[in-house]
């Protein structure tokens, strides 16, 4: 596999959901820096792609973030669960087996 | 420059039901419109056709909009179910339908074709949802290629059809043997829409008999996911206990279905043999179930 270079951003990619309406640019790019922020500057691990799940409360707004970070160099996931306001601002961060 | 959807031009087609030959081209027009906006235009994936089946209640009123979306690109038929008021106005979508007791109603009308192909599904099914990455395509295509030399019917699923809803259908659908090779942890595997987690495995009605499941996927030989797996019925599990090199390990993976299939090697002392013989170090994977002849 092609290793990333050391400043290579690493591919965020906000799955869509096949039922609701899919995330608006301007959320996604919201999305992106809060993983970049809080999640991809604080580990020392390389990872070869992050995958981003919204889940919504049933008026539509984001409640949480499920986010995958798959590792380079193993088959591992790193899943983490944030929750999030509104506005994509991260309220807590805990690791999850569950999600 | 406005932009025209993939699936803009889809032919919907409204097949004869059980309880109406023809449809009013009014109502022809409302169901294809329904089937094109809730489900052709927000799909991702590209379709050829869609074979639509309705439902009715017993007073002759619309209750369900079955369809059949024929991928452009492979023989896969995803089923997607509507419940729809009495002008066809949708009250729910699931797009990913697996009900069996609604398909054996629609089974009495029309789509033989479909059901047929649902019915005479494959026996093994490979996928990997990071097939960017080349060893984890390689042992996916290795291993499918193993299977049809053997003699099954198999179909492998790569990247965006390594989906949530592809690998539920497939796994459910009592296959001999289901492989998976991308990144895993102990609550579930990561595909290309989404976590397939413990979740669903322990949903009551999944059941994974009579299958050989292995996921080439990290941590996955640990709870919660190994005991949902174990009590869905699978028929043996294979999966990684601790993390699983990307390279060795999909030399298992490979070494592994080319001695249980072709040379009817045990599971058990195969899948030992393959990791000493291709793994840096021992006991990185887990085996539970029958550890015999495939």
């Amino acid at each position: 596999m092609k290793k990333k270079a050391a400043k290579e951003p690493v591919q965020i990619v906000v799955v869509s959901d096949p039922v609701k309406t899919t995330t608006a640019p301007a959320d996604r790019r919201k999305i992106r820096a809060l993983v970049k922020d809080k999640l991809l500057s604080t580990s020392s691990e390389p990872y070869h792609k992050v995958q981003v799940e919204v889940k919504r409360a049933p008026n539509g707004k984001p409640k949480a973030l499920i986010v995958s970070m798959l590792r380079a160099r193993s088959y591992t996931a790193d899943v983490f669960k944030v929750s999030v306001d509104p506005d994509y601002n991260a309220r807590s961060i805990e690791p999850s087996t569950a999600a | 420059m406005s932009e025209t959807h993939v699936n803009a031009s889809v032919p919907v087609v409204v097949m004869q039901s059980a309880a109406r030959a023809i449809y009013a081209t009014g109502d022809r027009s409302k169901i294809e419109q329904t089937v094109r906006s809730h489900l052709l235009l927000r799909s991702a994936e590209t379709y050829h056709k869609v074979q639509v089946l309705v439902k009715h209640r017993p007073d002759g009123a619309p209750q369900v909009i079955y369809a059949y979306m024929l991928r452009e690109f492979s023989y896969t038929a995803d089923v997607a179910r509507l419940v729809v008021d009495t002008h066809y106005g949708v009250r729910s979508v699931d797009p990913a339908y697996k009900g069996q007791d609604d398909l054996r109603y629609a089974e009495r009308s029309q789509p033989q074709r479909v059901f047929a192909a649902l019915k005479d599904g494959p026996d093994m099914v490979f996928g990997t949802p990071v097939p960017e990455i080349p060893t984890a395509k390689a042992a996916v295509e290795a291993a499918y290629r193993i299977a049809i030399k053997a003699g099954y019917k198999a179909v492998k699923l790569l990247g965006k059809d390594a989906s949530v809803a592809n690998y539920q259908k497939y796994l459910g659908g009592h296959l001999k043997a289901f492989g998976n090779v991308g990144h895993g942890y102990t609550g579930g595997i990561v595909l290309s829409d989404g976590n397939l987690t413990s979740a669903w495995f322990s949903k009551p009605k999944v059941s994974l008999k009579p299958e050989v499941v292995y996921f080439n996927s990290c941590q996955t030989f640990n709870p919660p996911l190994l005991p949902a797996i174990v009590k869905a019925g699978a028929r043996t599990f294979v999966g990684g206990k601790v993390n699983l090199l990307i390279g060795p390990s999909e030399k298992v993976f490979r070494c592994f279905w080319l001695n249980v299939l072709t040379k009817a090697s045990k599971m058990g002392p195969t899948l030992k043999k393959c990791e000493s013989d291709n793994y840096p170090s021992a006991g990185a994977h887990g085996i539970t179930g029958d550890l015999g002849k495939f």
